[in-house]
């Protein structure tokens, strides 16, 4: 986290609740193996707990959480058991194919933990329906950099035909500016664009997870 | 939730709906066609026995409920098992809790099967249960070859959450078919049929989509999950595989190798 500020609340993206979330240990020929995404689950861990311990309230907005049951908690497993190193971890060799139903089991497990986070009392789900006029205001903001070097080469990143991110994505830096929170992502649709996007003042802040 | 109520609770249905039974091994054959052919999450498991299949558990739990004055049991020319007063009163009670989807498939066996006599229906269930081992090897490649075919028609689906859950649950029941080595002719045909019944199930909805399985994950899948419950509780109980989403699962128990 490239920031230490002190704030009441804070909103989550969908990758810091999905790091904080696939954070599992099972049992592998008897041994324990550690599943997690190496870099980003402890450091989503590590923000949560600084953010507790300083009393701030996590939030995000409905949308997220139903990005990330219907989509986010399916792709971050099939990438990471698509990744090598998760092979070399279950004892596969790299051309096999980790089998569907371990990719089913940890997503099954995923999702268990998404619930037990929201669960929790420092840990709010917003019912948040933003102004159409803000989304589109920040639909504007990334339309009007799409002839940029910067912008292109994100979108070639991206390999997306629209220079705007997604519709929950808007919906979440609308939510930030209206209730002056910052967002804690590691997205680089928010990442890219940080400076842009605060001095337009369409957020509030954006905290890189990184 | 027929999950909360006594494992007993087909036996007083049974007697509730026929009024009696006339021999243990009626009682048995009915609870079991009603496992089997009504598909009703009967919870006793019934193993190859001199006279088909059967669960001494079945006889236990009539002396049970005959102890605790829901039934009477008196010895004719074989067991007759009729209900009390008592066991109506209690059988009303359980009965607002079995959803009626699965109180009329139960009917429909006993009302199938209760004008068999013990000859016929005997022959019925062996005819059509007792297979050899061999027909039921055949039976599991075929299996396994369908399952194959599935999950290399799925292969390309886009991650999601019902994506995956299609080609978890499908690889699930390919790996329980290629692991499972059961002898009792009555448990392994148990475990063909409820993992057969949940491959084709995959197969109706794709003849449904025409070739158009990409459509397949938007198709609610509660009723699909709720079939998966019951393909891993027989896999655990017949200790084939354990569920998939068992705290103590070993992940190599998932590994095949091919």
């Amino acid at each position: 986290m490239s920031h230490s500020g002190n704030f009441e609340k804070i909103v989550y993206d969908a990758n810091p609740i999905l790091y904080y979330c696939f954070n599992h240990r099972e049992k592998l020929r008897g041994n324990i193996v550690h599943f997690r995404v190496i870099g980003f689950t402890n450091k989503s861990i590590n923000c949560t707990q600084h953010f507790i311990n300083n009393n701030a309230t996590i939030e995000t907005i409905k949308q997220v959480i139903s990005e990330i049951c219907k989509k986010g908690v399916a792709k971050i497993v099939d990438e990471y058991c698509n990744d090598g190193q998760t092979k070399d971890l279950i004892g596969i060799s790299r051309s096999s194919k980790i089998p569907q139903a371990m990719k089913l089991r940890l997503v099954k497990k995923t999702e268990d933990k998404i619930k037990d986070l929201i669960k929790k009392s420092w840990f709010s789900v917003i019912d948040y329906s933003p102004n159409s006029d803000d989304i589109e205001r920040i639909r504007k903001f990334y339309k009007s950099l799409e002839p940029t070097p910067k912008m292109i080469t994100h979108m070639n990143g991206k390999n997306r035909n629209v220079p705007w991110p997604s519709d929950v994505d808007m919906m979440l830096l609308a939510y930030s500016k209206e209730n002056d929170a910052p967002i804690l992502t590691n997205d680089t649709d928010f990442t890219n664009f940080k400076d842009e996007l605060q001095s337009e003042a369409l957020c509030f802040e954006i905290i890189e997870l990184n | 939730m027929v999950s909360e109520l006594p494992k007993y609770w087909p036996i007083l249905y049974a007697l509730y709906h026929l009024g009696k039974i006339y021999n243990n091994f009626n009682l048995q054959k009915y609870l079991f066609l009603a496992q089997r052919e009504g598909h009703v999450p009967i919870k006793y498991v019934f193993s190859k026995d001199e006279y088909g299949p059967y669960c001494s558990n079945i006889k236990q739990d009539a002396s049970f409920l005959h102890s605790q004055g829901y039934i009477n049991m008196s010895f004719g020319a074989g067991w007759i098992f009729d209900l009390t007063q008592k066991g109506r009163i209690e059988c009303g009670e359980l009965i607002k809790k079995i959803p009626l989807r699965i109180r009329e498939s139960v009917d429909q066996i006993l009302d199938n099967y209760s004008s068999y006599s013990r000859a016929e229906l005997g022959e019925y269930v062996y005819t059509e249960y007792m297979k050899s081992l061999e027909e039921f090897e055949e039976l599991k490649h075929q299996l396994i070859e369908g399952s194959d075919f599935l999950l290399k028609d799925f292969q390309d689906l886009k991650p999601s959450s019902n994506s995956l859950f299609i080609l978890g649950t499908l690889d699930y029941c390919r790996t329980a078919l290629k692991k499972e080595n059961l002898d009792d002719v009555v448990k392994k045909g148990h475990l063909l049929s409820v993992i057969g019944g949940y491959i084709e199930k995959y197969n109706g909805l794709q003849d449904c989509l025409e070739g158009t399985s990409e459509l397949l994950p938007d198709i609610p899948s509660k009723w699909l999950k709720e079939d998966f419950e019951q393909v891993q509780n027989i896999c655990s109980e017949y200790g084939v595989l354990p569920a998939l989403y068992d705290e103590n699962l070993d992940l190599s128990e998932l590994l095949l190798e091919e």
